[in-house]
């Protein structure tokens, strides 16, 4: 069925700084990261970048998508200067893994980081058994997206959200220079993240190319109205007006495909349908509020001199369950949490405004994309695509499926027909069809007709694991 | 559908309201006033009660011509690292949004003993002219084109003081966020509450609520009391509170009025 087992394994070239070159050089290079150094050659034609990094933005949730329950008119500005992977996937729906997979390119499995610490073991019932874990950190033989962009002579700097364990960016990481902001509610951070940010894009003095990562923690606040503060979520409305803007709830609101145990714990029943249309409007002026921080910094990066060679990336870190399958939040397999938006914006080098609806893609690609444009080796063990050749649209030889993980031991095949997820030790299996049903309302593992498929797909992903380096 | 319910979120900062301890005296919110605030929030399970996230303080000084210079000092210790302030003056109009005219504002980050040595200072301007805002910020500059009625966050602590709460239409606009445009708003009376019959010892304050909706803020609510003074506003997780024992007297330079 598939043309390869994934995406091929890249090797490291020769030229690549090994584990301990970086170790030695990332503490000294964060205190100097900011200082003049001399051009590396060639530097002009390398792209500076900016990965923009949200939390919690479902691909749906943008007024350029076609959804007219929210206005982001400068998301949208991004879309109509970028490219946009409209299959775009989290290798991890769940903060911490999926950061760890944006940073290294590799698995969540693979850089220990799977869940969001380990008692959230416990509220999934799971064992701690279960995982290795390293208290959060991505393992130290796995090079971050700061420490091997610095070792190719860019200025790398990091600003905002990290989770990698702690929710906001530590004074010193060992690969990126920190602007310090701070964490925890998006509402009040984000606004300063990106003065920071913008500040750094406006006032910066090295000759190097830069790395500069700006996570924004909305529309993550969304989390807290359902988490502890159910009071955030009336019962009854303050006024008609509002009841006039309330969008209406998805058809798959209510779908409840056969699923293994721990999807069946996840949902949410505390919920009125008034309150469910509520929380969904609460959500688009959550992602509202990111939209006016993105503005901000792109504001700031078109007005800088670097505005013609710097490569925007703009992606989330997962999905939000947006009333969908009675979900809220994320940690599920399904498309709610799953899917994000993934837009890549280089008006020198890129086409404007070009949607790509069929090629799968991940957020490992994202780091192996950047090395590609930056002229330099992916990181060794990558699982990731460089997307440069969907965004030059040359004919590329694409994968055929992409592979995430979920809640520590779920896993998802998608293909370009179906998707297959399988949870350890769980005999329900789910299989949706998702050209015939895109909202997976009918998990068809236990039809007879799709046995085969069912079986391809195991395949696919048992062959997958097996590339998998579990340190 | 029953709209004498709330979405007023009280109940969320009960803890801080029900020992709330009220301003006395005259108050004009025509004239000259210093009110402070504290930033309460609430993440991460921190609800009984939430901690304080910050302060800000604003000042209002009218003007012989008519309308006001705001003076705003926001300061916010965000989780885990440093503090940010925003200080700003806001030359107001004198209508009943209090529309921005004319400002400056200065964006600071301070990380005692971080090892950074860039400067994380940004200067911004904006100025109404021919029916749009001119914004520059650093070597940055924009221009934003109006086609409604407009205001901005930190005039909205002055403007719905004076708002009459019956019989008057909503009013329309777009919110500056800062620099943000943000369309669509729409504010309005709605309630009034006793406080005492909220929560068992809750002290004996009326307050009259307006709320805001629209484009990227959460419904929030203002309250103010009898005498007009805005003593809370909560917009989704985040309350501002006057003290109104800080605010008594003060002006924005920290000295006695």
């Amino acid at each position: 069925m598939a043309k390869q087992n994934g995406p091929p394994l890249a090797p490291a070239r020769s030229s690549a700084p090994t584990r301990r070159d970086i170790l030695r050089t990332g503490a000294a290079a964060a205190l100097s990261a900011l200082t003049t150094r001399p051009a590396t050659a060639g530097h002009k034609v390398r792209p500076n970048f900016l990965f923009l990094i949200c939390d919690q933005l479902h691909i749906d949730a943008l007024s350029a998508c076609g959804n007219p329950y929210v206005r982001t008119p400068n998301l949208d500005r991004l879309v109509r200067t970028g490219t946009s992977f409209m299959q775009s996937h989290s290798p991890n729906p769940i903060c911490c893994p999926a950061r760890s997979c944006l940073m290294t390119g590799r698995m969540s499995v693979e850089t220990s980081v799977t869940c969001n610490g380990l008692e959230q073991l416990k509220e999934f019932g799971l064992p701690q058994t279960a995982v290795h874990f390293n208290h959060g950190e991505i393992i130290p033989s796995i090079p971050d997206m700061g420490q091997w962009f610095r070792q190719y002579g860019y200025e790398t700097v990091y600003c905002g959200k990290w989770h990698l364990p702690t929710n906001w960016a530590p004074n010193e990481l060992a690969g990126f220079t920190v602007l310090p902001v701070g964490g925890g509610e998006g509402s009040i951070v984000d606004p300063f993240t990106a003065r920071a940010s913008a500040a750094y894009l406006q006032t910066r003095t090295g000759n190097d190319p830069f790395l500069l990562v700006s996570s924004l923690l909305q529309p993550h606040d969304i989390c807290y109205w359902t988490i502890y503060n159910e009071d955030l979520t009336p019962k009854q409305l303050p006024t008609s007006e509002l009841e006039k803007l309330l969008p209406p709830l998805p058809p798959n609101h209510l779908s409840r495909p056969a699923a293994p145990q721990i999807l069946d714990r996840s949902i949410y029943t505390k919920f009125s349908e008034l309150q469910w249309r509520f929380y969904l409007y609460s959500y688009y002026r959550q992602v509202e509020m990111l939209d006016a921080t993105v503005g901000r910094i792109l504001d700031a990066l078109e007005s800088s001199p670097h505005a013609d060679n710097t490569m925007v990336i703009f992606t989330s870190d997962h999905g939000e369950g947006a009333a969908r399958h009675l979900h809220v939040q994320k940690w599920y397999p399904y498309d709610e949490a799953l899917k994000v938006p993934l837009v890549i914006s280089s008006p020198r080098r890129l086409e404007s405004g070009y949607r790509d609806h069929s090629h799968l893609v991940s957020g490992v690609d994202i780091i192996s994309t950047m090395c590609d444009y930056a002229g330099v080796p992916a990181p060794p063990n990558a699982r990731g695509y460089s997307l440069r050749p969907l965004l030059e649209h040359k004919n590329a030889d694409w994968r055929d499926f992409i592979a995430a993980e979920v809640q520590v031991v779920g896993r998802v095949i998608r293909t370009a027909q179906y998707k297959y997820v399988r949870y350890k030790d769980d005999p329900i299996e789910q299989l949706f069809d998702m050209q015939a049903d895109p909202w997976e309302t009918q998990n068809l593992y236990a039809d007879s007709r799709y046995a085969s498929v069912v079986t391809d797909h195991r395949k696919l992903l048992n062959g997958w694991e097996s590339k998998l380096i579990v340190y | 559908m029953d709209v004498r319910n709330s979405v007023d979120y009280l109940d969320l900062f009960r803890d801080v309201l029900r020992d709330y301890l009220p301003p006395s005296g005259p108050f004009d919110p025509a004239g000259r006033w210093f009110h402070q605030y504290r930033l309460y929030t609430v993440v991460n399970g921190d609800l009984h009660p939430p901690p304080v996230r910050g302060t800000l303080q604003i000042e209002r000084v009218p003007q012989a011509a008519g309308g006001a210079i705001l003076k705003v000092n926001f300061e916010k210790t965000s989780r885990y690292a440093g503090v940010h302030t925003v200080q700003a003056t806001v030359v107001c109009a004198g209508d009943d949004l209090s529309t921005p005219v004319k400002w400056n504002s200065t964006y600071t980050a301070a990380a005692p003993a971080h090892p950074l040595k860039m400067s994380l200072e940004l200067q911004e301007t904006g100025i109404a002219r021919d029916r749009s805002i001119i914004i520059k910020r650093g070597s940055e500059q924009k221009r934003l084109l109006l086609e409604s009625a407009y205001t901005s966050n930190w005039a909205l602590f002055d403007a719905v003081q004076r708002l009459a709460r019956q019989g008057g239409a909503a009013r329309r606009f777009t919110l500056l966020d800062d620099d943000a445009p943000k369309a669509n708003q729409v504010l309005d009376f709605y309630q009034s509450v006793d406080l005492k019959d909220r929560w068992p010892g809750a002290p004996t304050l009326r307050v009259h609520g307006f709320l805001q909706i629209g484009d990227g803020i959460p419904p929030q609510v203002y309250w103010v009391d009898d005498r007009g003074e805005l003593l809370f506003l909560i917009s989704g997780l985040n309350a501002f509170v006057l003290d109104a024992a800080a605010s008594a007297g003060q002006h924005i330079s920290g000295g006695r009025s």
